[in-house]
């Protein structure tokens, strides 16, 4: 009876250190898939921060009494760059951004001869094709936070997670307040 | 001289338009004159009278011996309900075809609506992923080909039903895929079949560690990715295919078709879903009032979308 008693304690002894083990694996592999993803748009937005100065250079000679529209778009982009990483703050930067290159698209079409540059042009593609990458990249990335928040936060796996420490990420978005603060900030 | 794409090797335009011809008889014939609803309306009078008539004999019988043979009535029932099926399935099948002729016609397609064997042996060499399927009965049919406009350029496509049987000891299932093909303006530079991942599938990729997984936690647990050669010289190859708003795609496709999946070629993208362009047509040909505008409104909607598939995924393969 002790025996069959034993058997029965190490049986699931066993059975609970392998469930551990594949919650575990399974927390790293998604907070990965997590990282994955937000590295996916910390790519993106450094590369949509590397083309502002190009813009700015092209539509200056044209702008030259829209400073504040210039401006904004460069305190945008320095904001990006300085987000390192802090999905907070890299979300209101990459709205302010957003804003303030739609401000500048929308005041360029009182510029006929700019509409017609081959270089503005080009530059206005490759950043509304960056634009829509990002807008994919953001809703993958948020949907992977959703999955790895409530894998965290949900019974039996949240037992892991607070032992192993394992905390959740923060959702890319931000609202208008913040992304004017950003702009006000500077 | 005017050709058209298909997959696994170009159609013989001649042939087509020749079957194209008869079907346009076939309709002048059926739905014009009317001659087939009254066919069928008498189909449907011969099984009347055939139960009627199998139940008064018995009847009688039983009268006048005293002994009730249900013979008669069983024939009389049975030889009814076969003649009326096979009289209307005839008239069914013709005006399936008839419907997606008008179809492909509208949208200046080509239809190709007899079974074709040989055309599912060159699918089955092309695509194995796709075709290789079943151990009888295997056959194309309801073939469509022709061009669609995109952002100015315009891609030829090829879509059809592949039917196969699997036939085991006790019985025989069927089913039917419908496949959509679009050749491509340019090179992929890879080739790599997208598939709906299950239980199966998921515990041999930890054997074969061939798993490629793309940025979305939701893609990777609904598909997996197979391939020829090593992880390490296609995984690249996949990710840059399989991009993030290819994925966002593909999972929006997932969710309003269900189950599906692609073949990502050199040159073309195959997708392959389950079903048939139209399973139960709304015309009747015994009221004799002509197509019924839902049963092609239903096929155009259903190329409707598989071209704004296309488009979607042409428009994202950067």
């Amino acid at each position: 009876m002790v025996m069959q008693v034993l058997v029965f304690f190490v049986f699931v002894f066993l059975a609970l250190c392998v469930w551990v083990f594949v919650v575990y694996n399974r927390l790293v592999s998604l907070r990965n898939e997590v990282e994955n993803s937000w590295s996916g748009i910390d790519v993106q937005l450094k590369k949509r921060a590397d083309l502002v100065p190009n813009l700015v250079s092209a539509v200056k000679g044209y702008m030259k009494h829209e400073k504040e529209v210039l401006e904004n778009v460069t305190r945008a982009r320095a904001a990006i760059l300085l987000s390192k990483g802090n999905v907070k703050q890299a979300a209101a930067a990459d709205g302010a951004l957003d804003k303030a290159l739609k401000s500048i698209f929308a005041v360029a079409e009182n510029y006929p001869k700019l509409q017609a540059s081959e270089n503005f042009l080009s530059l206005q593609n490759e950043l509304s094709r960056i634009e829509d990458d990002i807008a994919s990249m953001r809703r993958i990335y948020n949907d992977n936070v959703r999955v790895f928040n409530t894998k965290v936060e949900t019974i039996p796996t949240n037992i892991i997670a607070n032992l192993l420490n394992f905390k959740g990420f923060e959702y890319f978005t931000a609202t208008e307040q913040e992304k004017k603060n950003i702009e006000l900030d500077f | 001289m005017e050709t058209v794409w298909a997959l696994g090797g170009d159609p013989d335009l001649g042939l087509i338009r020749g079957e194209c011809i008869k079907l346009e008889e076939t309709h002048k014939k059926l739905v014009s004159n009317g001659s087939s609803a009254q066919n069928v309306r008498i189909a449907f009078w011969v099984m009347i009278v055939c139960i009627a008539g199998g139940i008064f004999m018995t009847a009688m019988f039983s009268i006048l011996t005293g002994f009730p043979l249900i013979h008669f009535a069983i024939i009389g029932i049975i030889g009814g309900i076969i003649v009326y099926t096979l009289t209307s399935a005839y008239y069914n099948s013709k005006i399936k075809d008839i419907i997606k002729y008008e179809v492909a016609k509208q949208f200046g397609w080509y239809y190709e609506p007899e079974r074709c064997v040989k055309k599912w042996k060159e699918l089955r060499v092309e695509v194995p992923e796709i075709f290789s399927k079943g151990n009888s009965g295997q056959y194309i049919d309801d073939q469509f080909y022709g061009k669609i406009y995109s952002n100015n350029k315009s891609y030829d496509f090829h879509s059809g039903i592949f039917h196969y049987a699997v036939k085991s000891k006790d019985s025989t299932s069927h089913y039917h895929r419908h496949f959509f093909a679009f050749k491509l303006n340019k090179k992929l530079g890879s080739r790599f079949f997208l598939y709906k991942e299950n239980a199966g599938s998921k515990f041999m990729n930890l054997f074969t560690k061939k798993e490629v997984n793309v940025e979305s936690i939701e893609f990777n647990r609904v598909f997996a990715f197979s391939y020829q050669g090593r992880k390490g010289e296609k995984q690249f190859d996949i990710v840059k295919v399989i991009n993030p708003s290819m994925q966002l795609k593909l999972l929006e496709i997932y969710e309003k078709k269900g189950a599906f999946n692609v073949m990502f070629a050199e040159d073309y993208v195959v997708f392959d879903f389950d079903g048939l362009i139209l399973k139960s047509p709304r015309t009747k040909l015994s009221k004799g009032k002509g197509l019924h505008p839902d049963d092609l409104n239903d096929i155009k909607k259903t190329y409707v979308d598989l071209v704004s598939v296309m488009q979607d995924i042409v428009g994202r393969l950067h």
